[in-house]
């Protein structure tokens, strides 16, 4: 699999606001690969866990927010994943990449939260509009001429139209740079025609606002 | 390559685009410059395409360290969240009215009295409450019968815990136990009954099983009696790998090893896992742990162990029905050949 490229905005050393542990400021951990620093967490190396949390946190709550619509109970998931995560660290698989490895399972866990908060065995999500906000940026449209403005409330009223599944797509494609391939993987397609179909049926019901 | 890109929607959905405009590498920057100059009837819905992959934007939450430290904090604590059953829920308004159309026998009765009592709030409160679960706790030694507010009832064996909400919502019925437990569950197709433990959920629709999660055992055991119902080994959402979910018929059992997560299914012999209820202890190729920890939890009593080397690998099966203490170890030391003495909470054996 690839690596999950990280966006600016995500960056986990961005997301690093205030670190007490010297350890993280040194930058010992920083100019390791991921298999690396995961393979160390996964011997027993607590500072290897603290910097992982500490690098994650913000992106994960973030991200979180997006897929779950709240913040509460993705705090709680998000503790809940570390706790376990540490309790069982000889028992996690390899990765190349953190980032994907902990969204994945907190995408998971969301999901498994959900259901049980909304007491319904069959609704896996929050409500539909509470998730994956999207918009077209306005600070784009000042300094880019290409789209006028009645064509960009068309855009922006379509994006708010795809389907809480398309939009989660969408963020994954655009917003966290991922493959088709990954896509498929992280959001649990059995193929990867799954993952185009959602990307190609989104931007098909962007074509209205694009003519 | 050229007639690949037509509408602005080719460039859209093409991998290779999106990567350059989200996140240009110095090759791509060369290759669709180049290709721009072969193909400058294509600029504008190129751009076009770039500058809405650009705008895309989602709504961002201010980051918050404090709720990082307080999040650490917890984690290297070990404390669970609440999430999974501590919701918040609407006070139901008729909250008596329910409890009495369900109280049809003195057993339930009584225990709708205990769940009144446990309720401390005033009459009148605020319409969104905090609705702290029921627990219900049982010492070592000690086994006691429950009946829920739909009316399914659940032993308890000793040294276990259950918790249980003071009104069961519309959609579903969850409890949490730690220790043994008998389900027998009330038939209601529309609100599943789950029973979710540290590591293994039960989903049942109307049906009868026993629950085996102690804490401190190597290995989790659910059995079914009567009906069907859904085990998830809930171990697996902390890992990448799929959630493991098997569905159990009659007198079929499963079992999950916590050490090598290895999982054990067969058919199993209804008065050794469920013969606890009704005051048999059994034993069927016990090891000497295993039968230690029953006495134990079932005598409340803590054993002191000398010369535990010489112990060699027991596969000791018995059963007794509402016998002391005295005479189990009588029976078991006959056979395995140990002294024991017994005072007041405390057993020595001796090999």
């Amino acid at each position: 699999m690839g690596k999950f490229v990280l966006n600016d905005n995500t960056a986990p050393i961005n997301a690093e606001v205030a670190s007490p542990k010297q350890h993280v400021e040194n930058g010992y951990f920083e100019n390791l690969e991921d298999a690396v620093i995961w393979d160390k967490f996964r011997a027993g190396d607590k500072s290897a866990f603290i910097f992982i949390y500490k690098s994650y946190f913000q992106s994960l709550r973030q991200y979180g927010y997006h897929f779950a619509g709240g913040i509460q109970l993705v705090e709680d998931a998000i503790q809940d994943l570390f706790i376990d995560l540490n309790r069982n660290h000889q028992r996690l698989s390899a990765t190349n990449s953190i980032k994907f490895y902990l969204y994945k399972s907190l995408r998971r866990r969301l999901i498994y939260y959900l259901e049980r908060q909304n007491k319904t065995m069959r609704v896996a999500r929050a409500a539909d509009d509470l998730t994956f906000k999207i918009s077209l940026s306005v600070e784009q449209f000042i300094i880019n001429r290409q789209i006028e403005s009645e064509r960009r409330k068309k855009l922006d009223q379509a994006l708010k139209n795809l389907t809480a599944h398309q939009r989660e797509a969408i963020y994954y494609f655009y917003y966290e740079n991922m493959t088709y391939a990954e896509i498929k993987e992280f959001m649990d397609f059995k193929n990867i025609n799954s993952a185009r179909n959602l990307i190609y049926r989104a931007i098909d019901s962007l074509k209205s606002a694009l003519r | 390559m050229r007639e690949k890109y037509i509408n602005v929607e080719d460039f859209l959905a093409d991998e290779e685009f999106k990567k350059w405009v989200i996140n240009p590498s110095p090759q791509a920057q060369q290759y669709w410059s180049a290709w721009l100059k072969s193909n400058p009837d294509k600029r504008e819905v190129l751009f076009l395409a770039k500058e809405i992959i650009e705008s895309i934007e989602f709504e961002k939450i201010p980051q918050d360290v404090d709720a990082s430290d307080k999040v650490l904090d917890n984690i290297l604590k070990e404390n669970k969240s609440k999430s999974l059953l501590g919701y918040s829920e609407k006070r139901p308004s008729s909250v008596r009215l329910n409890v009495f159309k369900f109280a049809a026998s003195a057993v339930l009765a009584m225990v709708m009295v205990y769940l009144l009592l446990q309720k401390k709030e005033p009459a009148e409160v605020p319409q969104v409450v905090e609705v702290k679960p029921i627990i219900k706790e049982n010492p070592k030694g000690r086994k006691s019968t429950i009946v829920l507010p739909d009316n399914s009832v659940v032993w308890l064996n000793a040294d276990s815990k259950i918790e249980i909400p003071r009104k069961f919502s519309d959609t579903v019925r969850i409890v949490k136990l730690s220790g043994e437990a008998f389900f027998e569950v009330e038939k209601d197709p529309g609100r599943p009954f789950i029973v979710m433990t540290h590591d293994v959920e039960v989903t049942a629709l109307g049906t009868a099983f026993n629950v085996k999660a102690f804490e401190e055992d190597k290995h989790v055991e659910v059995a079914l009696t009567e009906g069907r119902v859904k085990v998830e080994h809930t171990k697996g959402i902390a890992t990448e790998e799929a959630e493991a979910e098997f569905f159990l018929d009659p007198l079929q059992s499963i079992r999950f090893s916590k050490i090598d997560n290895s999982i054990d299914r067969g058919f199993f012999d209804l008065r050794e896992v469920t013969g606890w209820k009704e005051g048999f202890i059994f034993f069927k190729d016990a090891s000497f742990e295993e039968v230690i920890h029953k006495l134990e939890r079932w005598y409340n009593v803590e054993f002191i162990v000398v010369n535990r080397h010489k112990i060699d690998e027991w596969k000791y099966s018995s059963q007794f029905h509402n016998e002391n203490l005295e005479n189990v170890l009588k029976s078991i030391s006959f056979v395995k050949e140990f002294k024991f003495k017994i005072e007041d909470n405390t057993v020595t054996i001796v090999f």
